[in-house]
């Protein structure tokens, strides 16, 4: 089972560890610190006031002392006063003066701030406190008895013997309260611990604040916007904040830039289809136009081939019978591409159709053709148009040129001087549509028996292989000559194709074909 | 709001812990007749109650500065109705005594109220009560010894104060200096009265009308001294109510006395021990039973002293 643990999640729970160690390992040195600064503040405290008492103290005062109903006299009221004094300044919690019975091997109090009592008896001695007593030096001692527990300094009250020899009457002890300490620590404890809850509280409150508005809700905002993206509201933008710059802004930039050229993409490529519809229909339209079937003329053979490089055409081509013996031909390229081409190459092709059937000769049909596209295409376009009327019976040809290719005739007999021959025609040959100044002449032509002509527009030497090379006339030439005599109109063409289709290699060519044949037969 | 929450934390972890086992620095004891004892466990914050066995039974009170809580207890009373009666003291943070009066629990532990409660200012050198000693007598009125008062104040169990005594300090007849405990024999009529710093007990005559009380001084007994009869801090005081004697706690010669109810010194007695502190008594069905706070235990005695038993403590 895969957890899901969220982003803000695994972003706050590190966070929040580190900065509450943090806060705790402050707390911990601040209170350490603390602790160990008090400890030998009380320490340097204790050891001045026990050094000054036990050397300032009056031992005369002292010896007045003895039973617990001296504790009314005026010597114990002094001492007393005395050790409060030091007490006070010293601000130790509590000061006294001990004294032994050596033959019980006891402590008793004999003068202390507290008016414990005198000879009440000391239960709690340890052996620093005989050791001050024995050494003469100062102890640290620590003990408890009923009323607390007690750490503390120990000095020796030294006096003179009759004899003149010191030795120790008394110890006096200055000591702290254990509990008081402890009060005091917990004290400490107890101004830390608010702020480190609090702070720790604050801090998370930041970081999950932070997190939220700086992380958590940018990425919910990406998210959300994705989704409209996913429901197809495409072009979909986030919010932008132009005064911040930080890594999720940037984000939220490319979100909005990739969902803006998404939906720029997205209505290029409905248009593109769209167009591409539309472009379809206008090829079925040429293609309707284009002859389905070629009519059957006795004594000839007629093939055809167009072959578009885009969806429509510029080029096309027409077999129109005229009667049993008669056909008229026509071949043409418009210029530019696709659509305005397309549109162009109707007109043309229409307007030829439509003078085929008339009495005219294909130079008057030329003519007109030209006088009506003149008029109605742009300045900028254009159509080259080869047309020709064959008589199949007298196997002749009047054949009229705007600005085609010249066709090649080939003849049956391969002994003539120009093989293939190519039919240059009469007079001007600017393509249809350029000026209304321009008349075309017909040329007419006899052809024996065998005799082919081929039309072909500028798509088949201008074909280019991969090295920018062209296929050209030379290499069409060399095909026709290398044919048989007796080749057919379709295979004519079939081979043509082919062999311009090799020369190409699959290279992406940029002109339409169309080729047609005719043989005499 | 720091000491609420010092307590509250200190509180927390109470209640998180395991009551202690043991005692520590036991200063007052009360005995019921189903032999159960009752100890003011000082340094434990509690009253403890020890079965007959002198096994830790159960804990009374909880640590604290609150009006039923314990914060320092002293002696120990219990009335018949079981009801308890301690000492408490409360402490600010420099061990400075802020206030002090007699609380009273139930025996399921319910506090009840508190007596004489008194507040004082660290700031000010007042004078302060200081309730060291706490007596039931049979009539189930709560007498208090009243430490640095050296005042003896009587109340009805439902709080009310029936009566004050004493309060001069001094050295003289009926004068003190540290009243620390009192026994009251109702049969004879009599009223004992520790007085610590002078060493000795003063015997007074009880006078009843109701809840009228007056006392009459009688006698004193014992001075300050080592001897047989003489007393060194003595703090504790202890009645066999069928024979009429008196075992006082004389902390500062170690030991037990035992004396007739005239104040002739029948005995002294004390565990084999080279120190020992009684810090509180009780008699009870022949035995006497004494809180030692440097031993940390409860020491029971036969009434002539003999066969001592160590209480509520690892042996």
């Amino acid at each position: 089972m895969k957890l899901r643990i969220p982003l803000i999640i695994k972003v706050l729970l590190p966070l929040q560890v580190i900065i509450i160690a943090t806060l705790v390992f402050a707390g911990l040195s601040f209170y350490r610190e603390t602790n160990q600064r008090w400890q030998r503040e009380m320490d340097t405290r204790l050891a001045r006031v026990v050094e000054l008492i036990a050397r300032e103290l009056d031992p005369a005062l002292l010896s007045q002392i003895d039973a617990p109903a001296d504790l009314y006299t005026e010597a114990y009221t002094t001492l007393q006063k005395q050790l409060a004094q030091a007490q006070t300044a010293a601000n130790v919690g509590f000061i006294g003066i001990l004294r032994r019975d050596i033959k019980t091997h006891r402590l008793y109090y004999w003068v202390d701030v507290d008016n414990t009592g005198i000879n009440y008896p000391f239960f709690y001695d340890t052996p620093e406190h005989w050791a001050a007593f024995e050494d003469g030096q100062r102890h640290a001692v620590r003990y408890a008895d009923e009323f607390g527990s007690y750490y503390g300094l120990v000095a020796p009250i030294v006096v003179n013997d009759a004899q003149g020899q010191p030795y120790v009457i008394a110890i006096v002890e200055a000591s702290l309260s254990v509990e008081a300490r402890d009060l005091t620590q917990q004290s400490l404890i107890n101004q830390l611990l608010p702020l480190i809850i609090g702070g720790s509280l604050v801090a998370i409150a930041c970081a999950w604040l932070a997190t939220v508005f700086v992380v958590n809700r940018p990425l919910q905002r990406l998210k959300h916007g994705a989704l409209q993206l996913a429901d197809g509201h495409l072009g979909h933008t986030l919010p932008d904040d132009q005064r911040v710059t930080d890594e999720l802004t940037d984000l939220t930039r490319t979100f909005n830039l990739m969902s803006q050229r998404i939906a720029k993409l997205y209505t290029e490529q409905s248009e593109r289809e769209r167009m591409l519809g539309e472009l379809q229909i206008a090829r079925n339209v040429q293609q309707a136009l284009l002859p389905k079937r070629l009519p059957s003329v006795a004594g000839l053979e007629v093939a055809a081939i167009c072959l578009p490089q885009r969806e429509t055409s510029g080029d096309f081509y027409g077999v129109i019978a005229q009667g049993s013996n008669t056909v008229d031909l026509m071949i043409g390229d418009v210029s530019g591409k696709s659509v305005p081409a397309a549109l162009v190459m109707v007109a043309t092709y229409s307007t030829l159709r439509a003078l085929a059937g008339t009495q005219a000769t294909p130079a008057m049909i030329l003519d007109q053709t030209n006088t009506s596209l003149v008029q109605n295409i742009p300045r900028s376009m254009f159509a080259a148009v080869s047309y020709a009327r064959i008589d199949a019976l007298a196997r002749t040809l009047v054949w009229a040129n705007a600005g085609q290719v010249y066709p090649f005739l080939i003849h049956s007999s391969r002994n003539q001087p120009e093989f293939p021959e190519y039919l240059t025609g009469r007079g001007q040959s600017l393509p249809l549509g350029i000026t209304p100044l321009i008349q075309y002449e017909d040329s007419p032509i006899q052809c024996n028996h065998g005799d082919m002509l081929l039309f072909f527009t500028d798509g088949i030497v201008e074909a280019m292989n991969s090295s920018d090379e062209m296929y050209g006339f030379e290499r069409l030439e060399d095909l026709v000559r290398s044919l048989p005599a007796d080749i057919h109109a379709q295979a004519l063409l079939d081979a043509v194709l082919n062999d311009v289709q090799d020369f190409a290699n699959h290279t992406e060519q940029h002109d339409d074909i169309t080729m047609l044949a005719v043989k005499f037969v | 709001m720091r000491r609420c929450l010092s307590f509250l934390l200190v509180g927390l972890l109470a209640g998180c812990s395991q009551q202690p086992q043991h005692l520590l620095r036991p200063n007052g004891v009360a005995v019921a007749s189903d032999q159960q004892i009752y100890v003011s466990d000082r340094g434990n914050y509690r009253i403890a109650q020890l079965d007959s066995t002198g096994q830790i039974a159960a804990s009374i009170g909880v640590f604290g500065v609150g009006p039923s809580n314990i914060h320092s207890g002293w002696d120990l009373g219990r009335d018949s109705f079981g009801r308890l009666y301690i000492g408490n003291f409360i402490y600010n943070d420099e061990a400075t005594l802020v206030h002090d009066g007699v609380r009273s629990f139930e025996p399921d532990g319910s506090f009840v109220r508190e007596f004489g409660g008194n507040d004082y200012d660290p700031a000010m050198d007042e004078p302060t009560n200081e309730p060291y000693g706490v007596t039931v007598d049979s009539a189930d009125r709560i007498w208090v010894a009243n430490y640095k008062a050296n005042r003896v104040v009587v109340y009805h169990r439902d709080g009310q104060q029936l009566a004050e005594f004493f309060g001069e300090f001094g050295n003289g007849n009926e004068q003190f200096s540290g009243i620390s405990d009192l026994v009251v024999d109702r049969e004879r009529r009599h009223v004992y009265v520790v007085d610590s710093f002078n060493g000795r007990i003063q015997e007074f005559s009880l006078h009843e009308a109701g809840d009228m009380i007056s006392l009459q001084f009688l006698r004193v007994i014992g001075r300050y001294g080592s001897n047989l009869g003489e007393f060194s801090y003595p703090l504790n005081i202890a009645l066999d109510q069928a024979t009429g004697d008196i075992y006082v706690g004389d902390m500062g010669n170690q030991r037990i006395q035992r004396l007739t109810h005239d104040g002739q010194p029948i005995a002294a007695f004390a565990p084999d021990l080279a120190r020992w502190q009684v810090f509180g008594l009780a008699f009870h069905n022949n035995h006497v039973y004494a809180a030692d706070a440097y031993n940390n235990t409860i020491w029971r005695f036969n009434a002539d002293g003999s066969n001592p038993q160590r209480l509520g403590s690892e042996q």
